[in-house]
């Protein structure tokens, strides 16, 4: 043992325990250790330790411990050299810009600069939809350094061999098996549905249905069978699933058999005068046969539908949109303009908001945004909106913003859904929709009547992320800092001023 | 001319950084011009008069009308951040009076300070009442290292198992009783035992090598008069009695050379700042440090840039090996860069410690340099390794370990920091043949 740990062991139990034993040190260190007195243990103790540490410390020299780690493999493609503007972005920029400015290092061809890698991580780490920008420009140092961290694992073994792939699947937890099989229905969805097809033999009510949810990724006609039978399934919940997904499946039996039972009660009359006139009906009675088709007869307690309109909403639900058109002849506005004349006319309205809900076709989206919708009911504005394409949809939102005393959402609330609906990689807001929202907001604010929305400093922020290069100047200037009004919003002012102005720099 | 990161780093604390990120709209700025020597801008505040804002570039040096205490303020930091970021805003290229107006007063202060400096110097000391003045004070001082040689002759004797349980009042009171005695130097030492003691696996040989550290000093304080006169110093400014500034520069060595800053650390201990700027002269090749309290928050008179060279004479503490050092006339910036000696082994990176410790063995700290240096996460614990594989270990936090790390991707680096005794702290770092730093330690309050 070395002197000074045999001289600290001692030391640990006491002199008054027991004696330490001297250190024997030959040479110089030995000489100067055999002048200290002895006539004080505790002092002797002491100074040869004193003596030690002296030596110790010039003498220092660190031990070999292993090998060395591998470094980081070459770079293949040249460091972004805006280190200040990109650590400013990751330091304080909202996550959409941080986005941007993750695609613009990767259409440079470049990857991040090094320094700023633990950064972007956690913003990664943070935002899951940063991931897919962020992996592009890690380059080998970051893939690297995210192999380090397991808080980084999202970025490391990115090519995974399909052996830790299905053990994942095999002993993952729930989220992780999701995350797993709906990656591999991207890319193998025959193979991903033989695995859910054994896991739903198994698996609990709530993981069935989250099976059946991650089904809904790449669906087709191929699934039917797997659907058609869990509609014998024990949950009623994955029941619903079932019957929801198979009704977005073109030409599904299941949708054959929902229109075969509506169709008897839809009439279409040529009439004198009149021209067509298409109406419709309720069931008259519950048929038995309808319970594997998920219609219940029963209706739950507190519902505002009558008996016999609580069976249409359940029909009508899992019936295709387009099968209306169809049969009618008419457009989706049209349809929904019928449907306020009829009798049945909240059954039926509840009925394809559920079933817009489901099928996201953009022409009902549009349809019923101009239409007063169900309150509590399955469709939100917002889910409207994210039905529509982006251009249909900005002049949606510009419409709801003009009108937003019609909706009661705050205007942050109405700023801060329609960015939340729109992916990190979509397109900016086209000019003209940007300078008529910029104007609307910009006046707005200098009139005091949004001073109280707090929110809006925030979401003003990330808005300013979504406008083109034509409205920059717009949205940076002409703010009037003096107004007692814009007090609030000064701060906003100035980080709006300073992310167009990273926005600008990112471009050049 | 800074990069936004390096204003950052100037910031006093974080509220200003972030108060400063607030001001950096143009709009609020009716003015805003620069030359070659200055910036200045007027910023719009919540008065009706705005606040007007220069910078020296030279030092920097800030100066602004606004009433805040913190320095650099706010506006400031925004004014430079401006710059940095915004540098077309900069219209004015002509300074109005204000600007030269303070520029001269500067330079007046400046003149006045040296002939204030040049009368005190001749003013006439007492000799035989400092004297007594003197043995008093270090009578107090032995008291007190008696009073601690006893208290660790009694651990020594009971055994020191259970000191990793011990209350932080046991070693508060230590230390104060140390304090109380004129003696903060001991006083250090004995804190220094309580984190020894608080260490982890191995924790029982550090605290007892420290502990015997402390007893060399307690007995050099014992027998002072028999010491040689430079080594003196070391141990009365090691128990906690160093020279006054003013003694220091009428009495110290002189040395006029282009010194690079090679890092600064940053310690708040009780509210109270330490700032160490570490130098090494490109002649001489002289070791120096510059060291500076201030308490509250971090207010140091002038600014220093890990990387920068600047032309003074510094005047050093008398000491066997000398290293702390005063500015005995205003630094002058140098744009020339220096290159470096290469050391790439400890073996190289540790002689001039051992050079140093062999003249002066209390030092707590050395500045240490690797120009090898590939840091390494080991089993959660961050090291350094030269080019023969050693390894040492790192005291760095994680994010900033992780820069490091990302910087070197595994790669060896330059690497400057100071030598704790058992670990490395460091401070600066370089990849490849800049001026700037790729990284600098971020500074953390306790």
């Amino acid at each position: 043992m070395n002197p000074i740990a045999s001289l600290a062991n001692q030391a640990l139990l006491g002199t008054d325990r027991r004696l330490p034993d001297w250190p024997a040190l030959e040479g110089p260190i030995g000489l100067v250790l055999g002048r200290i007195p002895r006539d004080s243990t505790e002092k002797a103790v002491l100074q040869t330790a004193g003596v030690l540490a002296t030596c110790r410390l010039a003498g220092t020299l660190p031990e070999k411990v292993g090998e060395n780690p591998p470094p980081s493999p070459e770079e293949t493609t040249p460091e972004d050299p805006r280190v200040d503007l990109l650590s400013a972005i990751l330091a304080d920029g909202p996550e959409r810009l941080q986005a941007e400015a993750f695609r613009r290092v990767a259409a440079h061809g470049r990857h991040l600069p090094h320094r700023l890698l633990p950064k972007a991580l956690d913003c990664g780490r943070r935002c899951t939809a940063l991931r897919p920008s962020l992996l592009a420009v890690l380059g080998k140092t970051g893939e690297w350094l995210a192999e380090k961290n397991t808080a980084w694992a999202f970025a490391a073994h990115r090519v995974d061999s399909e052996s830790d792939n299905i053990a994942v699947w095999e002993h993952g937890s729930l989220d992780q098996r999701l995350v797993y099989v709906t990656a591999l229905r991207l890319h193998d969805p025959g193979k991903a549905r033989d695995l859910l097809i054994e896991a739903m033999k198994s698996e609990g009510a709530k993981e069935r249905c989250a099976f059946l949810e991650a089904l809904s990724t790449g669906l087709s006609p191929a699934d039917e069978d797997l659907l058609e039978a869990t509609l014998n399934d024990k949950s009623k919940e994955a029941r619903q699933m079932a019957g929801r997904l198979l009704s977005t499946i073109p030409g599904s039996r299941y949708s054959q058999r929902m229109t075969d039972i509506i169709a008897p009660l839809l009439k279409t009359e040529k009439k004198l005068l009149r021209g067509t006139v298409v109406s419709l009906d309720a069931p008259l009675s519950y048929d038995p046969a309808w319970k594997a088709n998920l219609i219940e007869e029963a209706k739950p307690k507190g519902l505002g539908l009558g008996e016999r309109a609580w069976w249409l909403f359940q029909i009508v639900r899992f019936v295709p949109l387009s099968w209306w058109e169809t049969q009618t002849g008419m457009t989706p506005a049209e349809c929904l303009r019928w449907a306020q004349k009829l009798d049945w006319k909240d059954a039926l309205l509840q009925g394809w908001a559920e079933a817009q809900a489901v099928q996201r076709r953009v022409e009902w989206a549009e349809a019923f945004l101009d239409t007063p919708l169900p309150s509590n009911g399955p469709l939100s504005i917002f889910d409207l909106l994210e039905t529509l394409p982006p251009p249909l949809r900005e002049v949606h939102f510009l419409k709801l913003l003009v009108d937003h005393q019609a909706t009661s959402f705050a205007t942050s609330t109405l700023v801060d859904r329609f960015l939340k609906g729109l992916p990190f990689d979509g397109p900016s807001l086209t000019p003209a929709t940007a300078s008529k929202v910029v104007k609307l907001l910009k006046q707005r604010i200098h009139s005091g009547e949004l001073r109280h929305d707090w929110p809006l400093r925030q979401s003003l922020v990330e808005f300013a992320c979504l406008l083109p290069r034509e409205s920059f100047d717009d949205f940076a200037r002409g703010w009037d800092l003096s107004k007692e009004e814009l007090q609030p919003f000064a701060e906003a002012v100035s980080r709006i001023g300073i992310v167009l102005d990273q926005r600008a720099q990112l471009d050049s | 001319m800074l990069t936004a990161e390096q204003i950052l780093a100037l910031s006093p604390d974080e509220a200003s950084a972030k108060a400063a990120k607030g001001l950096l709209t143009p709009a609020k700025w009716p003015t805003l011009g620069r030359d070659e020597v200055s910036i200045w801008g007027e910023c719009q505040g919540s008065g009706s008069k705005p606040y007007q804002v220069i910078i020296d570039t030279g030092g920097p040096t800030f100066k602004c009308s606004c009433p805040s205490r913190k320095f650099p303020c706010k506006h400031g930091l925004a004014l430079y951040l401006l710059l940095a970021q915004k540098a077309s805003a900069f219209s004015g290229t002509i300074p109005p009076p204000w600007v030269g107006e303070w520029l001269s007063a500067r330079l007046d202060r400046a003149e006045k300070k040296v002939e204030k400096a040049a009368r005190s110097e001749v003013k006439p000391a007492d000799p035989e009442a400092s004297a007594k003045r003197e043995a008093k004070r270090l009578d107090r001082m032995l008291g007190g290292a008696l009073d601690l040689e006893r208290w660790m002759a009694d651990l020594i004797r009971h055994g020191i198992a259970d000191l990793p349980s011990k209350p932080p009042s046991f070693w508060r009171e230590a230390a104060a009783r140390l304090v109380d005695a004129q003696a903060g130097g001991l006083g250090l030492l004995v804190r220094e035992l309580e984190s020894c003691a608080a260490s982890g696996e191995g924790w029982h040989e550090r605290t007892l090598l420290q502990m015997g550290r402390a007893q060399l000093l307690i007995e050099a304080m014992q027998g002072l008069d028999a010491l040689p006169e430079p080594l003196r110093h070391d141990v009365r400014s090691s128990a906690g009695w160093p020279l006054e500034k003013e003694e220091a520069l009428s009495s110290g060595e002189r040395v006029n050379d282009v010194w690079l800053v090679l890092g600064i650390s940053h310690d708040e201990n009780d509210r109270l700042w330490e700032r160490r700027v570490w130098l090494r002269g490109r002649d001489s090749g002289r070791a120096a440090l510059l060291l500076e309290f201030s308490h509250g928050g971090r207010r140091f008179d002038r600014v220093f840039l890990p990387g920068a060279c600047f032309q003074s004479t510094l005047c050093f503490f008398p000491s066997a090996s000398p290293l702390r050092a005063l500015l005995a006339v205003d630094p002058v910036e140098e744009k020339s860069s220096i290159s470096s000696n290469s050391l790439h082994t400890w073996d190289e990176a540790f002689a001039p410690l051992a050079e140093a410790l062999s003249k002066q063995p209390f030092y707590q700290r050395l500045p240490l340099k690797l120009d090898h240096a590939v840091p390494v996460l080991r089993q959660n614990r961050w090291l350094v390794r030269d080019e023969e594989g050693r390894e040492a270990p790192l005291r760095i936090n994680d994010d900033d370990g992780w820069q490091l790390l990302a910087l070197s991707g595994g790669r060896p680096l330059n690497l400057f920091g100071e030598w704790h005794g058992d670990y490395l702290r460091p401070l600066s770092a370089w990849c490849g043949n800049t001026v700037n730093p790729s990284w600098t330690e971020v500074i953390h309050a306790a």
